[in-house]
C-alpha cells in the first residue's frame, strides 16, 4: 500500500510515523518545513519566549537577590530569538531522525491534488499515484475582510517572527489564544500593548470566571484592553497605524498584530471533487475519511479544533483508517491550554455550556492564593473551579487559571474522561507542598470542607 | 477615632456622613481588613458608574483570599482613592481613614436609615462570631 501525506506538520508527520508502523509504503510532501506552524511559527517558539521572558522578570522582581548584581539585568533580543531558534532546530533535527529510521521518505515540494487519484509535485512536474492520501496542510493566520496583511505595519503572527525590533506599541485586534499570549508577550517585552474585541470578553471561548480573571490580570499589569468592540476606521502613516474603534475611541500604535482566527489551506485541492465547507475546510467524518474514500484529511485543515494535541490524534485516526481500521476521532474531552505568562487551561463543560445543556451542576472552587506553594513560586493570582453534575455527582468540566494550569489540567482530564465520582477524588490524598492541592481543595470545596479557604 | 459619623453595612462596609451632602465616603471596616489579612490589591470602581447597594463596587485581594467589596448604598461613582492603585496596604493600617475607596453621591439618602451605627454593628459582629 502507497500512501501519500501531504504536510508535514503535527497531523501529517503523526500520520506518517503510523502508516510506517502498519507497513505502508509512505510519502511525506512538505513544502516549507518539517513541524508545521506549531513546531515553527505556533506553540513551540511562542512558549519558549514566553518561558524566557517570565524567567527573567521572576529574577529582576525577586527581592532576595542583591540588586547590586541584578539590577542591570536586561533582554538580548538577538540573543532571545537565537535560543528560540536553537530549540526549534533540535526538534526538527529530533523529527527528522523519527521519520528517517521509521523509514518515511520525505518529499520537498509543493504538492497539488489534481484529481482523487493524482499528487502533482510542481517544482518536478512528477505526477505520483498513490492508493491513499491524508490530506494535512494546516491552516494559516486569517485577514480581516478589509485588511490585508503588509508584513510591516499590519501583521499576522506569522509575520512577527520577521520583526527584527522589539515595537514601542502594538494593538492586538483579537484577544482569543494567540492574541492574548502575545499581548502578555510584548507586555514583557516593554511594548504597550491595546488589545481590542468584537466579543464581549477577552478569551470568549473560555468559562467566564477564566475571562474575569484574565482581564483583571490585565489591568493590573496596565495592559489596555477593550471588548465589544470592532473597528470603524483604519489608517496607516509611515511609522505608525491609528485605529477607530466603533466605541469612538481612536488608538493609535507602531505596528498591529491581526489574530482574528485561522483561514484554512486548501489551495492545494484542484479538484472539486472534494467537499470543501463554507470556511474552506475540508469535511470529514469521525473517521477522518472525506467524501472519497481512499482520500483521508487530519489536523487544521479540517476545520475542528485547531490544536496541535488534537491534529496529534486526528493523524494517528486517519493513518489506521486509512490501513482498514475502523477507529473514530472522539472531541468530547480535549484539554485546552493558553499560555498565557497566568496560564490557563480548560477541559470537559463550561458552567454556562453545563446549564444550557440543562444539567443542574454544582461548583468547587478554590484559589491559588490560599495555597502555600503558589507563595512559594511567587505566583497567587488564578483559581481552580471544578464542575460537577449534581445529579450524578460526576466531575463534568475543570478550569484552571495559575501557575502550570498547562499541567495541573491532566488530573481532571482524567476525572471528566472517566467521568469520576466527587467521593473518589476527595478521597485522594496530593503531596504537599503542591499546587496540585488546590484541585483536591476545590474538590474538598463541593462539600464545604475546603479548609484553607479563607471566607 | 471617633465613628460617630459613620455608618455600617452587614457586609462590613462603611459610610462617612458629612452633614446634609448626598456626597459620602465608603470603605471596608476594620472588621473587614482584619480577616482579609494583606491587601496587595484593590480593583476600583471607575468613576460615572452606577453602582447599587448590596452588590459588589470593586475588588479586594489580600495574600490569602480575595473578596467583594458590597457598596453600602446606591448612587455614582465620583471620586476613587487613588492612593490604593500602588499602596493598598493603607487599607489595612487606616481602613476608616486614608483607606477609603470611593465617593459615592447618594440616590437616596433614606438607604442610610437600612445602615446601623457603630454600637450596633459592633453587636451584629459579636452575634457573628
Amino acid at each position: 500500500m502507497k500512501v501519500a501525506v501531504i504536510g508535514g506538520g503535527p497531523a501529517g508527520y503523526v500520520a506518517a510515523l503510523f502508516l510506517r508502523r502498519l507497513g505502508a509504503e509512505v510519502l511525506l510532501i512538505e513544502r516549507q518545513e518539517l513541524g508545521g506552524t506549531c513546531l515553527n511559527k505556533g506553540c513551540i517558539p511562542t512558549k519558549t519566549i514566553i518561558h524566557c521572558l517570565s524567567l527573567l522578570e521572576k529574577i529582576k522582581t525577586q527581592n532576595f537577590i542583591k540588586e547590586t548584581s541584578f539590577q542591570n539585568f536586561s533582554l538580548d533580543f538577538q540573543e532571545l530569538m537565537q535560543k528560540k531558534d536553537s530549540i526549534v532546530e533540535t526538534q526538527k533535527k529530533g523529527l527528522l531522525i523519527l521519520l528517517k529510521q521509521a523509514g518515511v521518505k520525505i518529499i520537498k515540494a509543493e504538492a497539488e491534488l489534481i484529481n482523487p487519484k493524482t499528487v502533482f509535485l510542481k517544482n518536478t512536474s512528477e505526477k505520483i499515484y498513490p492508493d491513499k492520501i491524508i490530506i494535512a496542510t494546516g491552516s494559516k493566520p486569517a485577514r480581516l475582510p478589509m485588511l490585508d496583511f503588509d508584513g510591516k505595519k499590519i501583521l499576522s503572527s506569522d509575520d512577527l517572527w520577521e520583526l527584527k525590533k522589539i515595537p514601542q506599541s502594538i494593538i492586538i485586534i483579537g484577544a482569543g489564544a494567540i492574541g492574548c499570549e502575545f499581548a502578555w508577550i510584548f507586555h514583557l517585552l516593554g511594548s504597550k500593548v491595546t488589545l481590542i474585541e468584537l466579543m464581549p470578553r477577552v478569551l470568549p471561548m473560555e468559562d467566564e470566571d477564566v475571562s474575569k480573571e484574565i482581564e483583571k490580570l490585565f489591568k493590573k499589569r496596565k495592559i489596555e484592553f477593550y471588548t465589544s468592540v470592532s473597528i470603524k476606521n483604519l489608517r496607516s502613516f509611515d511609522d505608525s497605524v491609528e485605529i477607530t474603534l466603533s466605541n469612538g475611541k481612536t488608538l493609535t500604535s507602531e505596528v498591529v498584530l491581526v489574530s482574528i482566527g485561522r483561514s484554512f489551506n486548501t489551495e492545494c485541492i484542484k479538484t472539486s471533487e472534494i467537499k470543501l465547507g463554507n470556511k474552506n475546510e475540508i469535511i470529514v467524518n469521525e473517521k477522518m475519511q472525506t467524501n472519497i474514500e481512499n482520500i483521508f484529511a487530519a489536523g487544521d485543515v479540517t476545520g475542528n479544533w485547531l490544536l496541535a494535541h488534537v491534529a496529534y490524534k486526528e493523524g494517528e485516526i486517519a493513518a489506521k483508517n486509512a490501513m482498514g481500521d475502523n477507529k473514530k476521532m472522539d472531541y468530547s474531552v480535549i484539554p485546552l491550554t493558553i499560555f498565557t505568562v497566568t496560564e490557563v487551561a480548560s477541559v470537559g463543560l463550561k458552567e454556562k455550556e453545563a446549564i444550557q445543556k440543562g444539567l443542574s451542576i454544582k461548583k468547587g472552587v478554590f484559589p491559588f492564593r490560599a495555597n502555600g506553594k503558589a507563595h512559594i513560586v511567587g505566583e497567587i493570582d488564578g483559581f481552580v473551579k471544578i464542575i460537577a453534575d449534581k445529579d450524578s455527582e460526576t466531575i463534568i468540566g475543570a478550569h484552571i487559571v495559575g501557575p502550570t494550569a498547562s499541567e495541573l489540567i491532566h488530573e481532571l482530564t482524567v476525572a471528566v474522561k472517566h467521568r469520576i465520582r466527587i467521593s473518589d477524588l476527595d478521597d485522594l490524598i496530593h503531596s504537599h507542598p503542591t499546587l496540585s492541592e488546590c484541585i483536591g481543595e476545590a474538590i474538598k470545596d463541593f462539600s464545604d470542607e475546603a479548609i484553607h479557604k479563607i471566607r | 477615632m471617633s465613628l460617630e459619623n459613620y455608618k455600617f453595612h452587614r457586609e462590613h462596609t462603611w459610610v462617612k456622613l458629612s452633614g446634609k451632602s448626598k456626597k459620602v465616603k465608603v470603605g471596608i471596616t476594620d472588621y473587614a481588613q482584619e480577616s482579609l489579612g494583606d491587601i496587595i490589591y484593590i480593583e476600583l470602581p471607575e468613576i460615572d458608574t452606577h453602582v447599587e447597594a448590596d452588590t459588589e463596587m470593586a475588588e479586594i485581594e489580600s495574600t490569602k483570599t480575595s473578596s467583594p467589596v458590597i457598596a453600602p448604598v446606591s448612587g455614582t461613582i465620583v471620586e476613587v482613592n487613588e492612593e490604593l492603585i500602588d499602596h493598598p496596604e493603607i487599607i489595612n493600617e487606616d481602613p476608616y481613614g486614608k483607606g477609603w475607596i470611593a465617593v459615592i453621591e447618594m440616590d437616596n439618602p433614606e438607604e442610610l436609615e437600612d445602615l446601623m451605627d457603630y454600637e450596633d454593628y459592633e453587636s451584629y459582629l459579636e452575634e457573628e462570631r
